[in-house]
């Protein structure tokens, strides 16, 4: 936002000198015939168009907060409006007068959508030992080790996992009046310096994660598994949803049979909604079906909101403060058993479908066909699929049958040790344990890129990867290990202007 | 280079080619439309600030002689603050004009938005008040200030013109029946017969948010008064100063219409059917509010303001619109006079003598309800106008700037 301002008024003095003094013609510069390892990508028809028809034209910091442009309904656009409303505000202790917003935990992360999913943005890792900001990121818990019945279940796609007895399946930093909350959190950082080829260097922050009890009484079980997760981005989900399950599919090489030594799995979570296994597209393991069951399952997991598909509180049966806690069943004029009435969680998954991708700055410029061209050659597109035409889908017209460059292929792939879930003693946990349905501990979902250069002008203290150790880009290309080993192995031996141009792609995605 | 940049070029260009001559008659245009502007801000506030004093003598009446004429006269003192309030919620909006520019260096505050959330914070939780009230802290500004977004959570409002409402009106516990929040004077009780032994603590928090508000209102009424606008550090100095003043008026003008009255302030409690999501849920004036949110925006766009104290015109947004493209115009125009007739309606729905229709009651009517048509169909052209002002955002070829800073 400042970077735009200051453009505009660097651009008023540069016209400023120009005109005053009188007639040096703007010549066009040649670009320089530099060495490059590689030719420009060759442009693709739209490319711009992240997002399809549904791209927004933003730059600044609600880039990600506009409906689908390509929306003309204006019964749409309040849907999106009621959902933004409620996305937005605070959730409060049941039994407020604010009757439709109240039921807030007993126990919670954060109280909006919006304060994890900063403008509906990415969220971050607190800066150091210091910062006490846990806000935008949060912790699971699963055990690792299983009895046959259990592993047998979590293999079905049955249960997620088998987590911590007493705290349940994610931590909760927050509790209303009277309920304690779970635990206390601090990280802390060391530095580890990777460098290039060419001798440059840059300094990773490897986060220690502390994890204590909040009741000295209670402890955590013996093989529990901690699992970081900052808020993702929002944008473009309802496009995602719209990924053909073929398309999804066809990329998946469980066993590596190519022998390029990537795998690429796809999750099969349990549907609340369809009552069976399906493909699992959201969340940072690919662990939720679809984007309703993705904002249900936040309510009651981050807010301790419950609703149609999630009735009952997180609680587990030994926490009798969290379990007695106030509900904010109902509102004043509705009767419900639950705290997220119907027409509100509908409104805020409508919303989520329809955060618009905005459109690329540079699509076509010189420079990032070329750093485009080195993400190829570096072979980030084995897992960051550039594109895809999304499935018709009559309910979703903006969203239908769109060309769209999300770079990720939804699938599961090992990342490597470093990135892993880890052990109270922040050791990494297994490559082999369940984590997630078939999510391993050291698997997690590409990510999809596009938005990835407004990140910062959105929320200058957005974060990257799934925990938020990585506070730039290049860092978090650094970060990738397992199976993208090789491919960060040939962006370390990139030349600046090579990385430069990398940074520039991405950048302008 | 993408169109923003462009815009901002052909902008910078049209500076520039009068800078080194006189100012060119497009720029001189532009800087009369901000000041004009910036007096309807100071016009709007310091009438605000008049009304609070008012409220304030009222409040302090009503508080050493707790009768319902007393309480019923600072009813009245409230209710005519929300007319300029509402008005001036178009200057309400953050932006890159209004962050991070120096705005404290005068004393005034650091951003809009925290100022905001002392004076109009919404929706609130009344359990936070009472439990205050029912506590034994010593009840004054301070501790209301401390206790404000209390939790880290926004809706623990304890402080501005809704805490002063609740104070005087108490819960509507009426639904979406006729009637507001129905709080005896008795509540205020210095005789003795106080039911509950809160009424001295009552009456000290409605005095401390009373008291707040008046300081809130002067703190902003100073930034936007004449000398303000050759005050470095004032929101008046950043505003007509910038190269962006047009773009945050815009700006606001979608905000407001858009996310605040389509969204917020009228269309989640008609697609709810909450009548506690309506904006004055305690005092059943929220057919004032949101009418006078509306005339901010017309304000900003016809450069007019109207009070028995002021009768502001001046340079304005429609006339240099009409002067580019009368097309656009017309378009703007013709849907603000239609939206005029609707929140005319629901205005005076809500203020008639013999069975007024309350905002509350529109929001429990029938779907084929009269009232509940006419906001329907306020708030489908409120987010259609949505697209007639980028239109004009586009006509004059002005940056987009982003007015949510709050992420709202």
């Amino acid at each position: 936002m400042h970077n735009t301002a200051n453009t505009t008024i660097s651009l008023f003095a540069i016209c400023l000198l120009a005109s005053c003094g009188g007639g040096e013609k703007n010549t066009t510069k040649e670009p320089d015939e530099k060495e490059t390892i590689v030719a420009p990508a060759i442009p693709i028809e739209n490319e711009h168009l992240s997002g399809g028809e549904a791209s927004i034209k933003k730059i600044q910091a609600d880039a990600f907060s506009e409906n689908s442009n390509n929306m003309v309904s204006v019964e749409r656009k309040q849907t999106f409006n009621l959902g933004d409303d409620f996305f937005n505000n605070p959730w409060v202790e049941g039994s407020a007068s604010t009757s439709s917003r109240d039921g807030l935990g007993g126990l919670f992360n954060n109280n909006a959508c919006q304060d994890c999913h900063v403008r509906d943005g990415r969220g971050h890792a607190p800066v150091d030992e210091n910062d006490t900001d846990f806000d935008s990121i949060l912790f699971r818990t699963a055990t690792a080790n299983l009895g046959f019945e259990d592993k047998d279940q979590i293999l079905q796609s049955l249960k997620a996992n088998v987590p911590d007895r007493y705290f349940g399946g994610q931590l909760q930093q927050h509790g209303i009046s009277g309920v304690s909350p779970e635990v206390n959190l601090q990280v802390s950082y060391q530095d580890k310096v990777v460098s290039f080829t060419d001798g440059s260097s840059v300094t990773l922050r490897e986060p220690t994660w502390t994890i204590d009890s909040y009741n000295p009484e209670r402890h955590f079980e013996a093989d529990t598994v901690f699992s970081a997760r900052v808020a993702p981005p929002m944008i473009g989900l309802g496009l995602l949803a719209l990924i053909s399950e073929a398309d999804i599919l066809t990329k998946e090489d469980i066993n590596d049979n190519d022998a390029d030594g990537i795998s690429g799995k796809a999750n099969y979570v349990w549907s609340v909604i369809n009552q069976k296994a399906s493909i699992g597209r959201f969340g940072w393991k690919a662990g939720q079906p679809s984007i309703l069951e993705q904002s249900a399952g936040a309510f009651v997991n981050d807010m301790g909101l419950t609703n149609r598909l999630h009735l009952q509180e997180t609680c587990t049966t030994e926490q009798s403060d969290c379990l007695t806690a106030p509900n904010g069943n109902g509102d004043i004029v509705n009767d419900y058993d639950f705290e997220v009435s119907d027409p509100i969680l509908d409104a805020i998954a409508f919303y989520s479908s329809h955060l618009a991708v905005p459109e690329r700055r540079n699509a076509y410029s010189e420079q990032v066909l070329i750093g485009k061209a080195l993400f190829m050659e570096a072979g980030c597109q084995s897992c960051h699929t550039e594109s895809y035409t999304t499935i018709i889908d009559l309910d979703q017209p903006e969203l239908s049958q769109q060309s769209i460059f999300p770079y990720t292929d939804m699938l599961l792939h090992d990342m490597g040790e470093d990135l892993a879930d880890f052990t109270p003693e922040n050791e990494p946990a297994s490559a082999e344990m369940l984590y997630e349905f078939l999510a391993t501990a050291t698997e997690w979902r590409t990510p999809p890129l596009w938005g990835l250069g407004l990140t910062k002008t959105v929320d200058p203290q957005a974060t990257f990867l799934h925990d938020g150790r990585a506070k730039t880009i290049m860092e978090a290309v650094l970060w990738h290990g397992g199976e993208a080993e090789n491919a960060k192995k040939k962006v370390l031996a990139f030349n600046q202007e090579e990385r430069e141009a990398l940074l520039a792609f991405l950048n302008d995605l | 280079m993408n169109k923003v940049l462009i815009n901002g070029l052909i902008l910078s260009t049209i500076a520039v080619l009068s800078a080194c001559n006189n100012k060119s008659e497009d720029e001189n245009t532009l800087e009369l439309i901000a000041d004009n502007h910036a007096d309807i801000a100071y016009a709007a506030y310091s009438d605000s600030k008049t009304a609070a004093l008012a409220l304030q003598e009222s409040v302090n009446t009503f508080i050493a002689a707790p009768s319902e004429d007393n309480l019923l006269a600072a009813k009245a003192a409230y209710k005519a603050i929300r007319a300029p309030y509402q008005q001036s919620e178009i200057m309400r909006f953050d932006s890159i004009i209004t962050v991070g520019k120096n705005l404290d260096s005068d004393g005034g505050p650091a951003s809009v938005d925290e100022w905001e959330g002392q004076v109009n914070a919404w929706p609130l939780d009344e359990n936070h008040i009472n439990t205050i009230i029912a506590g034994s802290e010593v009840i004054n500004v301070e501790l209301l200030l401390s206790q404000n977004g209390a939790d880290d959570n926004d809706a623990n409002v304890t402080t501005g013109i809704h805490a002063v409402e609740f104070m005087l009106w108490g819960s509507d516990l009426n639904g979406t029946e006729a009637g507001s929040g129905e709080r005896p004077a008795s509540d205020f009780a210095v005789d003795g017969t106080c039911v509950d032994s809160e009424c001295e603590r009552r009456a000290q928090y409605l005095k401390s948010a009373t008291d707040l508000l008046v300081d809130d209102l002067t703190i902003m009424t100073n930034e936007w008064s004449p000398s303000a606008k050759t005050t470095s550090g004032t929101l008046a100095f950043n505003f007509i100063n910038s190269p962006l003043a047009l773009d945050y008026m815009v700006g606001s003008m979608i905000t407001m219409a858009t996310d605040e009255l389509a969204s917020a302030r009228m269309g989640s409690g008609l697609g709810l059917g909450d009548p506690e999501e309506e904006h004055d849920c305690f005092s059943d004036l929220s057919h004032l509010a949101i009418y006078h949110n509306f005339q901010g925006v017309k304000n900003a766009f016809y450069g007019t303001y109207q009070s028995t104290t002021h009768n502001i015109t001046g340079a304005n947004l429609s006339a240099l619109v009409s002067s580019k493209n009368v097309a656009t115009y017309e378009a703007v125009d013709t849907a603000l006079t239609s939206i005029e007739a609707k929140m005319a309606l629901i205005l005076a729905a809500g203020e008639r003598e013999n069975n007024p229709i309350k905002f509350d009651q529109i929001i429990g009517q029938s779907s084929n309800g009269v009232e509940r048509l006419i906001a329907e169909n306020a708030v489908s052209e409120l987010i259609a106008l949505d697209t007639e002002l980028e239109l004009m955002a586009e006509v004059l070829a002005l940056e987009n700037i982003d007015t949510e800073f709050d992420g709202d």
